[in-house]
């Protein structure tokens, strides 16, 4: 705002001039016009790169997002990956009756029985309503069926912590079959 | 004789080419040079109405890479100048009339008798412009400080480069200094800026343009023209002439030239980096 201005009283708002809204939105324009970049392509680029970066760490797929953001200074090509919180899984066991407890509950019990070691001993065998195989996807754990026998799960690493962090494996993930191996220690 | 093919282009139409084409011509053979202006702009011709030899087209472009006649048949000399040669382009055909093999062989055949070869391209990216650059040593591109024909500029500095040809220089045509003085049109630095390309003339929106078209006399035969005098440096710095670029932004009023000391905030207009 020059003196002039100023001497006349006029206090304009500092508005862009429409020159420089033309070049703003020319330069932008020419971003995108030169690396021909369609909506095609970047959703190639979004599938591609989420395959790669998958075979190291395990993506938030309905999170992904690939876009080209400007400013002043610079172009850049961004990808935003969430990663998927990682859960403890257990592997899945053909549960017979009279073999034990869904795993909550015998986490709980065993909070309540302090001694770990004989955890899997201690268990009562009480017939329960075999939650844990009911609401995962067939599909994804036609894998996981166990030979019927004792149960594989770490149940000392249960009794040991009872750490609620222990959850069933009742959410459908497309990783839980890759992650169904026993975490031990 | 080392001659050199000039093309016009711009890939937006509208922006100048024709009138840059005939003018660096008309300039070039004022100045002593042998010049052919040649129309590539088959089936919308204009280079002969602006040069004002539309009445003396007897064969085209099309009739000579046919074998239809001679080259020295479809020349047509403009009677003003000696030097002035113009090569028009057909009405009734189209762009596929001819191949990029045979334009080439036309260039070819052209360099030897003429030292400027100035070719008028047709606006867009197909044929006509593929024509029109096959046989180029230099390219010059015309735009006008506005977006739609600074981004079309922008794709045809892409397809040149593709093509392998040297870096094109910038004709900026049709400015007006007022509204650039108001913030209100994109001033050379802005374009040149966005283009990154060197500049080779800068013409100012001139009505004395549409009065010579209706003359048929290009404007920089024109003394009183700024748009001529505009053109007439480009073509000396065409030849190698180290021009300074004129000052768009001549101050009307006392209003103005005051208001222009007091607000430093007021950009420049025209001047060289």
């Amino acid at each position: 705002m020059g003196l002039f201005d100023k001497l006349f009283g006029r206090t304009k708002e500092p508005t862009p001039s429409t020159s420089e809204v033309a070049r703003e939105r020319l330069t932008l324009m020419l971003v995108h016009d030169r690396l021909k970049l369609t909506p095609d392509l970047l959703e190639r680029i979004k599938e591609e790169l989420l395959a790669v970066i998958s075979k190291y760490v395990e993506i938030e797929e309905s999170g992904v997002d690939v876009e080209l953001t400007h400013t002043e200074h610079s172009d850049k090509l961004v990808a935003r990956m969430p990663v998927r919180r990682q859960r403890i899984h257990f592997e899945r066991n053909v549960l017979e009756p009279g073999m034990g407890i869904p795993l909550v509950a015998a986490s709980a019990l065993a909070q309540i029985h302090q001694p770990p070691a004989s955890a899997a001993a201690t268990v009562p065998a009480v017939p329960a309503p075999q939650k844990m195989e009911q609401s995962s996807p067939p599909a994804e754990q036609a894998d996981v069926v166990a030979p019927a026998g004792a149960l594989s799960r770490d149940v000392h690493r249960q009794g040991a912590d009872a750490a609620p962090a222990v959850e069933t494996p009742a959410v459908p993930d497309a990783g839980a079959a890759s992650a169904a191996t026993p975490t031990k220690g | 004789m080392d001659s050199r093919v000039l093309t016009i282009t711009s890939g937006k139409g509208g922006v100048g080419k024709t009138t840059t084409a005939a003018n660096l011509s008309t300039a070039l053979a004022l100045m002593g040079r042998h010049v052919v202006a040649v129309d590539g702009d088959i089936g919308l011709r204009n280079l002969d109405a602006v040069m004002g030899l539309e009445s003396r087209i007897l064969y085209d472009l099309v009739d000579v890479v046919e074998g239809q006649c001679q080259l020295n048949q479809a020349l047509i000399k403009d009677k003003r100048l000696p030097e002035l040669y113009l090569l028009p382009a057909a009405q009734t055909r189209d762009k596929n009339a001819v191949s990029s093999l045979q334009m080439e062989q036309l260039c070819h055949q052209l360099r030897g008798q003429f030292e400027f070869v100035v070719i008028d391209c047709p606006a867009g990216i197909e044929q006509g412009f593929r024509n029109a650059i096959v046989g180029a040593d230099e390219v010059i591109i015309v735009t006008n400080p506005e977006m739609s024909s600074v981004r079309d500029a922008d794709r045809i500095i892409g397809l040149i480069e593709a093509a392998g040809k040297p870096e094109p220089l910038l004709m900026i045509n049709r400015l007006r200094p007022d509204m650039i003085r108001r913030g209100d049109m994109m001033d050379v630095a802005d374009v040149l800026e966005v283009l990154n390309i060197g500049l080779i003339g800068l013409v100012p929106e001139d009505e004395a343009v549409i009065i010579a078209t209706n003359k048929g006399e290009p404007v920089v035969m024109d003394p009183k023209s700024r748009a001529g005098a505009a053109f007439a440096s480009a073509a000396r710095r065409v030849l190698g002439e180290d021009v300074p670029l004129e000052e768009l932004d001549a101050p009307q009023n006392l209003l103005d030239r005051l208001r222009r000391l007091i607000s430093p905030g007021a950009r420049a207009t025209g001047k060289r980096a």
